[in-house]
């Protein structure tokens, strides 16, 4: 195999774990840790993983954040990323940046890096809108394949990947919608650990003029109707609660 | 948008592009064309995956289809739908696709062509330039405004909205034919096509077509007690088989089943999750359902304030007792 240049987005959110909250209708992550996304996180496990039978494969990260999401960006240095890099705003807020301003953004930096394999998460856990992959493909004019749920395997002109209805080889260069899974549990090597202090993650500064956005918030609220939230511990109870809530809701 | 003037609440002329299963509108295209009919003042139609007599039976004004033997793989054509949209959509106010279709990403691409933003996760327009979207697995609620000029491009979550259910006129009043030539067949290839999935072969409807849907997490343990329990208690309620992403991954489930944020997001009238902890990821896919029902031994899992009942009890005797009182 040629030497390929492999891009990972790793997308920092607050940890989805903890209920979303809002102040003063904008989202508040007052008090949540910033890590990285979870499907980006396994994302680079297991492309990291297939690196060590393909030595030509490169894989570096990029992040589109501000300066409080450098730190959880290390880890994938101490993962065994080659570089990572943070593309960062002009103004140093990203609420006002659309998926194809970021997608602008990756284009800049994936044609003037010379990467030939992209891969993204399917869906973050925060904006879940899974639109940045195509938008990407469509700027870069390469092909494009979502729902991949693994990488068979990477030769010189395509990636063999497994969807959930069928495998597919698409020719590089390419851009793929993933939830992979690593096969192994994730290690950390000693040397990958020292990477983390002589490997900076690399700041490039992006004009939000020139992305020019066009979707702007406005406000932001919690959406979550609350649930009845009924426990029952048998059967019967159960039961007979939830019929008298179709026969008045009329549900079906 | 011209500052000090208020924006119309419904577009004039809109595009969408439904989804057909076997000649027919899936039930999310028909939510779709609910809430296109209900934010438009006329809405027209590009039906790619279905042939002509169900292309004319959509029954708008105006249906776009193909002049082919065969409907195209929407997903491995997505360079070229795309084209043949970006090109369609500047006739429009709008362009609606349902955000969980093969459309969405062929917009995408198309948004990407005419350099507009496609503003995802729709459920609530609010006039021709604010939208209200959902965000953070459906936690949360955006209101947004673009600066965009026509078309705006719109994939909406036809899982959080709210409108009449559409009205199909009782005939199409135009049918025009296009030309399509798939550009993508060198970039990509379909090495394996699609088997016939387990749960189809069970008898089970599909996800996406079903008022009811029975689910099932890695409690199960293996395939067969997946199978022996859940099946047969889906084909009683005439519901479909679901599952978390980790029974899909564990083999206990079929991949067809899985629900949230990396696989099918549904919005049936009743959701039971059994053995299902709860996590944020797969809750995203399920959060439209008008009843959640959860059963579950743990009563500090997380689905149980998630849910409007739940059962704190084991499985594995909870569900035999369900199909003997259903029987």
């Amino acid at each position: 195999m040629t030497s390929l240049k492999a891009l990972i987005t790793a997308k920092a959110v607050p940890d989805p774990q903890i209920p979303a909250k809002v102040s003063s209708g904008k989202r508040s992550s007052r008090g949540i840790r910033r890590i990285i996304d979870p499907v980006d996180d396994l994302n680079a496990q297991a492309l990291l993983e297939r690196k060590s039978n393909a030595p030509r494969l490169t894989v570096s990260a990029v992040n589109i954040g501000t300066a409080k999401d450098k730190r959880p960006l290390r880890r994938l240095v101490a993962m065994g990323a080659a570089e990572t890099i943070q593309l960062r705003p002009s103004s140093n807020a990203l609420s006002h940046l659309d998926c194809l301003a970021k997608a602008k953004a990756l284009m800049n930096l994936i044609t003037s890096h010379g990467f030939g394999l992209v891969v993204l998460g399917s869906r973050s856990s925060d904006g879940s809108s899974a639109q940045l992959g195509a938008t990407l493909a469509g700027l870069l004019n390469w092909s494009y394949l979502s729902g991949v749920q693994s990488i068979k395997r990477i030769d010189d002109a395509s990636v063999l990947a497994q969807c959930v209805f069928a495998s597919v080889r698409v020719v590089l260069p390419c851009v793929l919608a993933c939830a992979l899974r690593p096969l192994r549990p994730k290690v950390i090597t000693a040397s990958n650990l020292l990477k983390t202090l002589k490997n900076r993650v690399k700041v490039v500064s992006v004009s939000d003029f020139d992305l020019k956005p066009q979707i702007e918030l406005l406000e932001t609220t919690v959406s979550q109707s609350p649930r009845l939230g009924l426990t029952f511990t048998d059967l019967p109870s159960a039961w007979a609660a939830i019929s008298a809530w179709l026969r008045e809701s009329k549900c079906l | 948008m011209i500052e000090g003037k208020q924006m119309p609440v419904k577009f004039p002329n809109v595009l969408v592009l439904p989804e057909f299963a076997n000649g027919t509108l899936t039930s999310d295209a028909r939510s779709l064309l609910g809430f296109a009919s209900q934010n438009a003042t006329n809405v027209d139609v590009l039906a790619i995956n279905c042939d002509l007599p169900s292309a004319l039976s959509v029954g708008v004004s105006k249906v776009y289809a193909f002049a082919s033997r065969t409907a195209p793989h929407v997903r491995a054509a997505c360079a070229s739908i795309a084209m043949l949209l970006s090109g369609l959509s500047i006739r429009y106010d709008a362009v609606f696709v349902s955000g969980s279709s093969a459309y969405h990403d062929a917009l995408c691409r198309a948004g990407a062509v005419l350099n507009r933003a496609v503003i995802t996760n729709v459920f609530e327009v609010v006039a021709t330039d604010v939208f209200l979207r959902s965000a953070c697995a459906a936690q949360l609620t955006q209101k947004i405004r673009t600066n965009q000029a026509n078309p705006r491009l719109l994939s909406v979550n036809t899982a959080l909205v709210k409108a009449n259910p559409f009205q199909p006129a009782p005939e199409t009043k135009t049918l025009q034919l296009l030309e399509f030539t798939s550009l993508s067949n060198a970039k990509f290839e379909v090495v394996a096509s699609a088997r016939p999935t387990r749960s189809g072969r069970f008898g089970c409807i599909p996800l996406s077509e079903a008022s009811i849907v029975v689910a099932g997490g890695r409690a199960f343990g293996s395939a067969s007690q997946f199978e022996a329990l859940l099946v047969p208690l889906a084909l009683k309620l005439n519901a479909a088989l679901g599952a978390t992403r980790t029974a899909v991954e564990a083999g206990i489930a079929p991949p067809e089943c899985q629900i949230g944020q990396t696989g099918a997001t549904i919005a049936p009238k009743i959701y039971v999750a059994f053995g299902i902890s709860g996590a944020v990821q797969h809750m995203d896919g399920v959060r439209g359902s008008k009843l959640i029902i959860a059963v579950n031994n743990n009563p500090n899992a997380p689905i149980i304030k998630q849910s409007d009942f739940a059962l704190v009890g084991d499985l594995f005797s909870i569900i035999p007792s369900l199909l003997e009182a259903l029987a």
